[in-house]
């Protein structure tokens, strides 16, 4: 750990605010960007961001710097998500997925940028796929970690892993 | 893709990731193939953080952001706690009313207290059995 980092996050716990802010600011788009990745939904990102930063201000001292403060954020983040999830029903989960999805894809075409395919495939996966793939296999977390992270046991991990690559590569191939 | 290495503090963890879905010779085919998906959603994922542009907040706004909800917080603690202190002092004070004036009631209480106890108790494991 950063040895300034270390000194923000020893203030930030002795209740100092404005480190905790400054911590909070520098680790934000970081934390932005693995929600967009993990709810394939911008708007839902940035909500639960904020969320996640009022759930750490609440929990700071409760932080024991085992994993990286990045680490532990995305993990609030992602039980914050998981949350929000039991609490709608799966046709408005999957309607606002579907909107989200059609948002981006018209933010790819007014910008000139290409859309992929893979963004779909992913968008298509459950929820309880894609977060241990994103963890896995973009951020690099071991299973060990993800378990953490998502409170299941580490062989559920490995087989949503497995199930959900499998899931893409059928999505994906060129034969369907 | 170079931008966000740059500036991700899992960039160490990442790169040993990239060298876990490396083909195994076991199944040749069906890692590679394994690894050319996970090529694949990488370069989109990346891609996925040009589409949506974050914009990091000041740290002013942020600072009141967490001072308002401090606030919020110490005004809940202090509501349950005067919810918590109402509430233990009616049934305190019922029950040393029922005591000092009525002790038959109370003692019919506790007896109906202790016959209910292994009913609600056997109730709850049965449904937890039910249940699995």
């Amino acid at each position: 750990m950063h040895e300034d980092e270390a000194a923000l996050i020893a203030d930030a716990k002795r209740g100092d605010r404005t480190a905790l802010s400054l911590l909070l600011q520098r680790h934000y788009t970081f934390l932005v960007k693995y929600l967009i990745k993990a709810t394939m939904q911008p708007t839902l990102a940035e909500d639960l961001a904020q969320e996640t930063m009022l759930k750490a201000m609440e929990k700071i001292k409760l932080y024991n710097g085992q994993s990286r403060f990045s680490s532990w954020l995305i993990t609030i983040g992602t039980r914050l998500y998981i949350d929000s999830l039991r609490k709608k029903k799966r046709e408005i989960r999957w309607q606002e997925q579907e909107q989200s999805l059609r948002k981006l894809k018209w933010q790819a075409a007014y910008g000139g940028a290409e859309w992929s395919d893979v963004l779909d495939a992913l968008g298509g996966l459950s929820e309880e796929l894609r977060l241990p793939i994103v963890l896995k296999h973009y951020y690099g977390y071991a299973y060990e970690e993800i378990a953490g992270m998502l409170d299941i046991p580490e062989g559920t991990v490995k087989s949503r892993v497995h199930n959900g690559i499998k899931s893409l590569r059928k999505e994906l191939s060129p034969h369907d | 893709m170079t931008d966000r290495r740059s500036t991700d503090p899992h960039r160490e963890i990442r790169d040993i990731a990239e060298e876990e879905v490396r083909p195994e010779p076991a199944d040749a085919g069906d890692a590679a193939e394994e690894a050319e998906t996970v090529r694949l959603l990488r370069g989109a994922l990346d891609r996925l953080d040009t589409l949506a542009p974050v914009f990091e907040p000041e740290l002013h706004r942020l600072e009141a952001r967490l001072e308002e909800h401090a606030a919020f917080l110490r005004r809940r603690l202090i509501r349950d706690l005067a919810l918590f202190l109402t509430v233990a002092s009616i049934v305190l004070s019922g029950l040393a009313a029922v005591i000092l004036k009525v002790p038959a009631v109370f003692l019919l209480l506790q007896a109906a207290a202790l016959a209910a106890a292994p009913v609600f108790i056997i109730g709850f494991y049965r449904k937890k059995v039910n249940s699995r």
